[in-house]
């Protein structure tokens, strides 16, 4: 065919032509790293002495990206110095373009996408990855894959697929995973089409997952997966800024964007997966990711991207056995002892008697005598005093710990910080150079137990010369999100400590959940004992419950504000789509408010204006002879509720059958069922001032019968 | 640095390549570098040698240390560096010959044009040296080691050049001449070489292996397979490939030979010293050969060198001679690297992987004492040796760049 071998031609052109595009999202739109966070962007922290950008970029660069935009919110300022004073930007005929795009506004990732789709940068498909990868993985195959979708001549030809989700195979208690965050994909492995995406909180503790039956029937074979490591390394096309403008509620990339469009059947759009098993990808989204990728970079798990590829030009590390990498014009006394996967820049010294494991030290840090430092990360300039003890805690450039301070598991020390002399700083502390905001950068519903808890807090001793501020974690600003999701995330988090948030959520079974956590050979046992239904049940009553108040408010409005049906109809829709709810409920919510609009100093005249106007927007949710039958169960429950409404309930009724709302046999059916008798005795009246109603419509019918018969 | 623009954009993907992996093998780095030099020497403006020689020297530094493992890169480095030195040396001599060879004399500067025609020029003069050349190798692997002119000694020659350097008038207006003698040497001794370097070292398989041996090698070596197929085409014998676990290198190694019918038989790595008893012959190839006579080879190789030694069965090491570097193994490690643990222990082994340690050499250090024969392009020689083909490729000066 002439024609189909021109069209190839011409899209070979095309991709010669077109240079490939990469976005980086530097902001991690949450405070999971503060009060680090609070003075460095995310992706200027270190990870083995290396900006964590550094990683990304490298990693877009190996797969062959020649424009990269880097979208900056917080401290954007500092995102640029650095891009401009780094490598990438200093070679002279360098094929790698990267520009930083001032987003100051963006208080999300869908924020962020809206914006690139505001200036129109992106002409082509494109890598989108968070600030924060750490990947030695080329992209080739995944951006083979993807274009391939979109060839007529490939062999899964699909026009409709707009993105390629790059994920890597582990397990499901892997250590690279984002704790608190896992999710499941559901796939089609002959295909590698995502069918459905389930995010997997472990507290509330998921037991089911509700997948759509019309997924069966498209697909002959599915895979559910909960092994997979999910670095946000997505290849999308031209279009998905474009969407993220058009659903403008639409604010995380994985559970707005990957549910909306594979829930939705209007946008008949399709997302993909790229499976990769054999290079490292993972994300830093918080400090016990920070803490397993710096090992895994130790290891040498991301080989090539180790240490001693000095991704930063002014770096030399060597290597030695023992996975021990050392910077130039290191000093280690004599008596020290320098154990397994120890990384330590250029400059720093190490007293006598000190023993450092697992651990990363910056460059120029002075590290005194008899000093322990286990799995921890001391940045750069850091001071360490005699006698010091730090466990698998970070400390940001500049500070200091005086003598004989202990520093337990999972604290957390900001720039310029001083601690001590002799304090011990308990577990998950987390200090600041500055006071903590009373309202948190991202948090737009104020949590009013901020004062409470500073007092709670800052009884912590920081030491005579001590000098900074306890902050506190105030987690996530999302509602639903259970605290304790945050604490699994956290540095070096010990399962035993999970009581301190027990009381809040559903305490049902925290104590399995915990054992499930821990320790995954019993997980195949406990599933089976702690399966509740219920408890599910109850979390979806909570969700409709949600929807249910959001659609009162809504409807409310809009009779203040003189809507017109359709209008207020759009609305309904759109909430509907979002909350995933269904027509009943929202039934549920209109009718009543519907009733309650009539002025009960003047019943007649009034229902019939209320429902002249409105009645159209009961038939808008109404389709079939149930939902009309639901409608008038509704109508009964809720005129028998109050004994002022019980004069409206035969207009309503009659209006409602006169504006062919509800239909004759729907009334019929209505009078007949069991419900309508069981309601009550205010109800049951009701039902039996209907009887005329009743008779005089099955006269009418009737007659129209025998009309019908001659 | 003063490198042309075009020149320091293909420098600088060569050393992201050179980090990231992905150029692998000393033979392709090798002759990367080679020819990246070659523009060096085409395109850059110098006045007189001792410019040349830092420049060279500076980019030579950013090159290794780019991929300090990579040894090959500072061994062509080197081998240029000698080559300047020696021409420098020789052209004192010899004024004459320089004259017929330059064209551009009369210009008084080289403008950005003169040096595209120039490039253009050693490239045609490069393919006329290359078949000549090849004729030439032909010739000299009949006679062992061919002699290579005779210095004086290094220091001398050092003082050589600095005393040249005070009258700088004179000797600048001579450096005209160098440039085509110079890039007329790099194509001729290095890069033609590089081409032959696997005909040369197949050329002697019939000296080495005989009929009915039995052959073991481990890895796969470009440079071992061709000397095997070569020994094949005229002898029948059988060859012994350890799988070399993890990389699987050995069974690739397995398929190739058998693809051209040598009686091959593939083995665990744990059965090398179980078989050993019945082996000839080792052949094994190399990453590198150092100063002491030791090599850089893939992991593995000291197990089989080892199990050779106690069986007193000889091992041959084929090596090319650009493999050759004149750096000392002070620590057995200094020249391992140390790959993913993928292989070894899958990263979806989640929990498993945060408790153990894994490690994923690539590669050996055998030992000089373990090695019976060099069998290099130009013929062979014993480990104690090696310091003498060091001496005659290299200049004793530029052993740290």
């Amino acid at each position: 065919m002439p024609s189909r071998a021109k069209q190839k031609q011409a899209h070979g052109d095309t991709d010669a032509d077109q240079v490939l595009q990469a976005v980086i999202l530097s902001d991690s739109f949450n405070s999971r790293f503060m009060p680090l966070t609070y003075e460095k962007p995310r992706c200027l922290l270190p990870v083995c002495n290396v900006p964590l950008i550094e990683y990304t970029i490298e990693f877009l660069a190996i797969s062959g990206a020649q424009e990269i935009f880097i979208v900056a919110t917080m401290h954007a300022e500092q995102i640029k110095a650095y891009i401009e004073s780094s490598k990438w930007s200093k070679k002279n005929s360098s094929s790698l373009h990267i520009e930083v795009v001032h987003a100051s506004e963006c208080l999300s990732v869908g924020d962020a996408l809206r914006e690139l789709d505001a200036r129109q940068l992106i002409t082509t498909d494109f890598i989108l990855v968070g600030g924060d990868v750490v990947s030695n993985m080329k992209l080739d195959k995944a951006l083979e894959a993807h274009r391939s979708r979109k060839r007529s001549d490939s062999k899964y030809t699909d026009k409709n697929a707009i993105m390629t989700m790059v994920l890597k195979e582990g397990s499901s208690y892997h250590p690279s995973r984002a704790r608190g965050e896992e999710s499941v994909f559901v796939v089609d492995p002959s295909t590698n089409e995502c069918v459905h995406y389930e995010p997997m909180e472990p507290f509330p503790r998921k037991k089911r997952l509700d997948i759509n039956a019309e997924i069966f029937e498209r697909h002959a074979e599915i895979e559910c997966r909960n092994d997979l490591i999910d670095p946000l390394i997505d290849i999308c096309s031209v279009e998905v800024p474009a969407l993220f403008s058009e659903n403008f509620d639409w604010q995380h990339l994985r559970s707005d964007f990957v549910r909306g469009v594979l829930t939705s059947d209007i946008l008949g759009k399709t997302i993909y997966t790229y499976i990769s098993n054999d290079s490292y990808a993972a994300r830093i989204q918080n400090s016990q990711q920070y803490d397993s990728v710096s090992r895994d970079i130790l290891k040498r798990w991301t080989f090539p991207i180790v240490p001693e590829t000095n991704l930063q030009e002014s770096d030399i590390y060597q290597y030695s056995r023992g996975n021990i990498y050392k910077g130039t014009r290191v000093m280690l006394s004599k008596s020290c002892i320098i154990e397994d996967n120890v990384q330590i820049g250029s400059g720093t010294v190490v007293g006598e008697n000190s023993r450092v494991t697992n651990s990363v030290i910056g460059k120029n840090c002075k590290i005194g005598n008899n000093v322990n430092i286990e799995g921890a990360y001391l940045w750069d300039n850091v001071i360490i005093e005699d006698g010091v003890a730090i466990k698998r805690s970070i400390v940001a450039n500049d500070a200091v710990i005086l003598t004989n301070t202990t520093l337990d598991n999972g604290c957390i020390v900001s720039f310029g910080v001083k601690i001590g002399p002799s304090v011990a700083l308990p577990k998950y502390t987390r200090v600041g150079s500055q006071p903590q905001p009373k309202d948190d950068y991202f948090d737009d519903e104020e949590e009013s137990d901020d004062e409470e808890g500073d007092n709670a807090v800052s009884d912590i001793d920081l030491g005579e010369q001590g000098t900074g501020y306890i902050w506190i974690d105030k987690g996530d600003n999302d509602e639903d999100n259970d605290p304790r999701n945050l604490k699994v995330a956290s540095l070096a988090f010990d399962l035993k400590d999970l009581s301190v948030g027990k009381e809040q959520g559903d305490d049902s079974d925290s104590a399995s959940e915990i054992g499930d956590l821990s320790d995954s050979d019993d997980e195949r046992d406990s599933v089976g004992d702690t399966w509740h239904p219920e408890q599910s049940q109850i979390l979806a009553a909570r969700k409709v419950e949600e929807f249910k108040r959001e659609l009162e408010q809504s409807i409310s409005r809009a009779f203040a504000e003189q809507h017109t049906v359709e209008l207020a109809a759009l609305e309904i829709t759109g909430l509907r789509m979002s909350a995933n709810g269904s027509y009943d409920d929202v039934r549920d919510v209109i009718v009543p408010a519907i009733i309650n609009q009539v002025d009960l100093s003047k019943p007649m005249p009034s229902i019939r204006t209320v429902l002249k106007k409105w009645g159209s927007l009961i038939g808008k949710v109404t389709h079939g002879k149930d939902d009309q039958v639901h409608v008038l169960h509704i109508l009964q429950v809720h005129c028998a509720d109050k004994e002022q409404l019980h004069k409206l309930f035969l207009p309503a009724l009659r209006l409602l059958y006169d504006d062919d709302v509800v239909e004759e046999d729907a009334i019929f059916r209505w009078y007949n069922s069991d419900r309508s008798k069981q309601l009550g005795p205010s109800a049951t009246a009701l039902r039996d001032k209907a009887t005329v109603f009743i008779k005089w419509l099955q006269e009418a019918e009737e007659e129209d019968s025998d009309e019908d018969d001659e | 640095m003063v490198l042309s623009k075009a020149l320091e954009a293909h420098v600088e993907s060569f050393i992201s390549r050179l980090k990231r992996r992905q150029i692998v093998g000393s033979y392709e780095v090798a002759k990367e570098t080679a020819i990246i030099l070659r523009q060096v020497v085409s395109t850059t403006r110098w006045s007189d040698a001792t410019v040349l020689i830092q420049i060279i020297k500076d980019l030579g530094r950013r090159l290794s240390a780019a991929q300090p493992k990579e040894l090959a890169v500072g061994n062509i480095v080197r081998r240029v560096l000698k080559i300047i030195k020696e021409v420098v040396r020789g052209e004192l001599e010899t004024d004459d010959i320089m004259n017929s060879g330059t064209s551009e004399e009369s210009d008084d500067g080289f403008s950005d044009d003169d040096e595209e025609d120039n490039e253009e020029d050693s490239d045609r003069e490069f393919k006329s040296i290359l078949a000549q050349d090849t004729n030439d190798n032909a010739d000299h692997t009949n006679d062992a080691i061919p002699a290579r002119p005779k210095l004086q000694t290094e220091s001398s020659m050092f003082n050589l050049l600095v005393d040249q350097h005070s009258d700088n008038v004179d000797y600048s207006a001579k450096s005209y001449g160098m440039k085509p003698l110079i890039i007329q040497e790099i194509n001729e001794e290095i890069i033609a070489d590089l081409e032959t370097v696997y005909k040369g070292i197949a050329d002697q398989a019939l000296e080495h292996i005989h009929a009915n041996e039995v052959i073991m090698t481990i890895g796969y070596s470009r440079t071992v397979k061709d000397f095997l197929t070569k020994a094949a085409l005229k002898r029948n014998f059988q060859v012994i490939v350890a799988e070399t676990s993890p990389t699987l290198q050995g069974q690739e190694m397995a398929a190739a030979l058998a693809a051209v019918g040598i009686e091959t038989t593939v083995i665990t790595d744990s059965a090398v010293y179980a078989v050993m008893s019945r082996v000839n012959k080792v052949v094994i190839g190399a990453h590198a050969v150092l100063a002491n006579g030791g090599l850089v080879a893939v992991t593995g190789s000291q197990m089989v060198a080892a199990a050779a030694k106690h069986h007193a069965t000889p091992v041959l090491v084929c090596t090319a001679l650009y493999k050759l570097s004149p750096l000392f193994p002070y620590d057995i490690d200094l020249f391992n690297v140390c790959v993913t643990p993928d292989q070894v222990l899958s990263f979806s082994e989640g929990t498993l992987i945060d408790k153990a340690d894994v490690q994923n050499p690539y590669y050996d250090f055998v030992a000089p004492e373990f090695v019976n024969l060099f069998v290099h392009n130009l013929g062979s020689a014993p480990p104690s040796y090696v310091y003498r083909l060091i001496n005659d490729n290299y200049d004793s000066e530029d052993t740290i760049l």
